[in-house]
């Protein structure tokens, strides 16, 4: 039971970074790996907030931040290379993730930072197991951005236009749809869930400037899993990945759960590259 | 300036292969143009590039007196320039009604959405009928429907179709006809219709244009190019008996367009 409380709190987060790669990946098609760097950037906004804020607001700021960043990468790095194939764009993305992570190193340091939880008092206990109440505001966060999300794309037009984009961009253009709003949404909704929530997770470790690139790339796997369609499935995603780590982290070895769980990619991605859907998406990168 | 549309000096090239070769026309309001030619004379193109799919780098556009050549492809939209594209391409796995709803996107703070649903309702009743329904499901009479309907929801002065008969029975080809003509007497809208379909296309508009590897070859009213020999002898079945020349769904147009 224990293990199930604390990959509910893990899974969330992998699940938000999740379904920050599938926002922009069902609009533009590509992979953007500095979702977990943006992330990081997210909760150190928060961190500095933390200062002068209470927690709540705090996170907001993280949120926000994430959703800065994430939309000036897509100007500075991604729109101008909109021509250019998905490959190249992809390969950008790890490029300006690594730029953003040395970024906030010359700032902030190689060390751990934390603040505050929203909720001060102990843990939770439910069925012999506990979880943190900083981490329930961490599940819940991760549930109303997603019925957040699935709200805008299903019942709002700009949502929908974003679906539209999706399904067939030169339709969505020849009605006057702009790729460039689509995508600067887009950049700004993934980026916002993802640092949101990952600065709601700093409370109850701590975040160091390099957390991103092994978060983005859990996250990478809950997409997968989800098809890199389905927000929901992605959530379900993040879930699994998060149970695996924690299973092999107590009952084989701390240390390696992570490579456990990369490993758990590698096998994902030659036997089930469509995770949890139904149907192949063949054409995708 | 009662132009509708106004192109001048219009020339295209994919790559180094020009397609369009310095074309200058112009579309009164209220009239409906058509542009035949034969497969890969660039009557798609051409579209393509009044609606600003593909860039605008040679020549001028105007709809209705104002300059898109520096426009963006949503900008062209809101000033009253809409493509309904060939192959039709609805949003196949959203709903009638939120293709339709899309199709007004640029309209979206002007709150006529409503009034120009109930429009196309009343344009195309099986489109109500089948509002629920994903795109993806219709038949393709239908989704030609959806894609015209579309177009009217920004509320175009100058409608751009291309090819809208491609793939449709004659009887569904004369139905999109038929609304094409309503929406031009009622609303005054301006159309330009590219088609294969010359028999079909003559039918219905006033004026024509034959396009041949990216220039004008012919021009004049449709009557005068339906009595033309050459585009009787290659586009409307290389016969020289009226018999042929008028086919059943020429003559029902014909009678309709008489009233």
């Amino acid at each position: 039971m224990q293990s199930v409380l604390t990959a509910l709190a893990l899974g969330a987060l992998y699940g938000a970074l999740g379904i920050g790669f599938v926002i922009v990946h069902r609009l533009t098609g590509m992979v953007n790996f500095a979702m977990g760097d943006i992330a990081v950037a997210g909760a150190f906004g928060a961190v500095v907030a933390s200062s002068v804020l209470p927690p709540l607001a705090a996170i907001g700021v993280g949120a926000l931040t994430g959703a800065v960043v994430s939309v000036l990468m897509y100007h500075l790095a991604i729109h101008p290379l909109r021509h250019q194939s998905l490959m190249v764009q992809t390969i950008v993305t790890l490029g300006v993730g690594i730029a953003i992570r040395s970024a906030i190193q010359l700032i902030f340091g190689t060390g751990p930072r934390q603040f505050e939880p929203i909720t001060s008092g102990s843990s939770l206990t439910i069925l012999g197991g506990s979880i943190p109440l900083q981490s329930l505001w961490l599940v819940g966060l991760t549930v109303v951005g997603y019925l957040g999300l699935a709200f805008f794309f299903d019942r709002t037009l700009s949502g929908k236009a974003l679906s539209a984009f999706s399904v067939n961009a030169y339709a969505a253009g020849v009605v006057g749809i702009s790729l460039t709003v689509m995508a600067t949404i887009a950049f700004a909704l993934s980026g916002a869930i993802a640092g949101g929530v990952l600065a709601a997770q700093v409370p109850t470790s701590f975040i160091t400037a390099g957390a991103g690139l092994a978060l983005g790339l859990k996250g990478f796997i809950a997409a997968i899993l989800g098809g890199f369609e389905k927000l929901g499935l992605t959530l379900v995603g993040g879930f699994i990945v998060a149970l695996v780590e924690v299973l092999v982290a107590r009952n084989v070895s701390a240390a390696q759960a992570s490579t456990i769980v990369f490993l758990l990619l590698i096998v994902l991605l030659v036997v089930r590259p469509q995770g949890l859907t139904r149907k192949v998406a063949a054409d995708r990168v | 300036m009662s132009d509708a549309l106004a192109v001048s000096n219009l020339s295209f090239y994919y790559g180094r292969a020009q397609v369009l070769d310095d074309l200058s026309f112009t579309v009164a309001a209220g009239e409906i143009v058509t542009i035949i030619g034969p497969n890969g004379a660039g009557k798609s193109t051409l579209l393509n590039v009044i609606a600003r799919s593909h860039r605008l780098r040679r020549g001028a556009v105007a709809v209705a007196g104002t300059s898109t050549s520096r426009m963006s492809q949503s900008q062209v939209v809101r000033t009253g320039c809409s493509l309904v594209p060939e192959g039709r391409q609805v949003f196949s796995t959203l709903s009638v009604a939120d293709n339709l709803l899309l199709g007004g996107y640029t309209r979206r703070r002007d709150n006529t959405t409503k009034k120009l649903l109930r429009e196309v309702y009343d344009l195309f009743p099986r489109l109500e009928e089948r509002s629920h329904q994903l795109a993806g499901t219709l038949s393709g009479g239908e989704q030609q429907m959806l894609a015209v309907g579309r177009a009217y929801m920004s509320q175009p002065k100058v409608m751009l179709l291309d090819e809208p008969s491609l793939g449709l029975s004659p009887q569904m080809t004369e139905l999109v006809m038929k609304v094409l003509k309503r929406m031009r007497d009622e609303n005054g809208l301006t159309i330009v219709l590219v088609e294969q379909n010359a028999r079909a296309a003559l039918a219905l508009a006033d004026r024509g244009y034959l396009l041949n590897a990216g220039k004008f070859v012919l021009e004049g009213t449709a009557a005068a190019l339906r009595g033309d020999p050459a585009v009787k002898h290659i586009y409307l079945g290389g016969a020289s008996s009226t018999e042929q020349v008028e086919g059943p769904l020429a003559d029902s147009l014909a009678a309709e367009l008489a009233e």
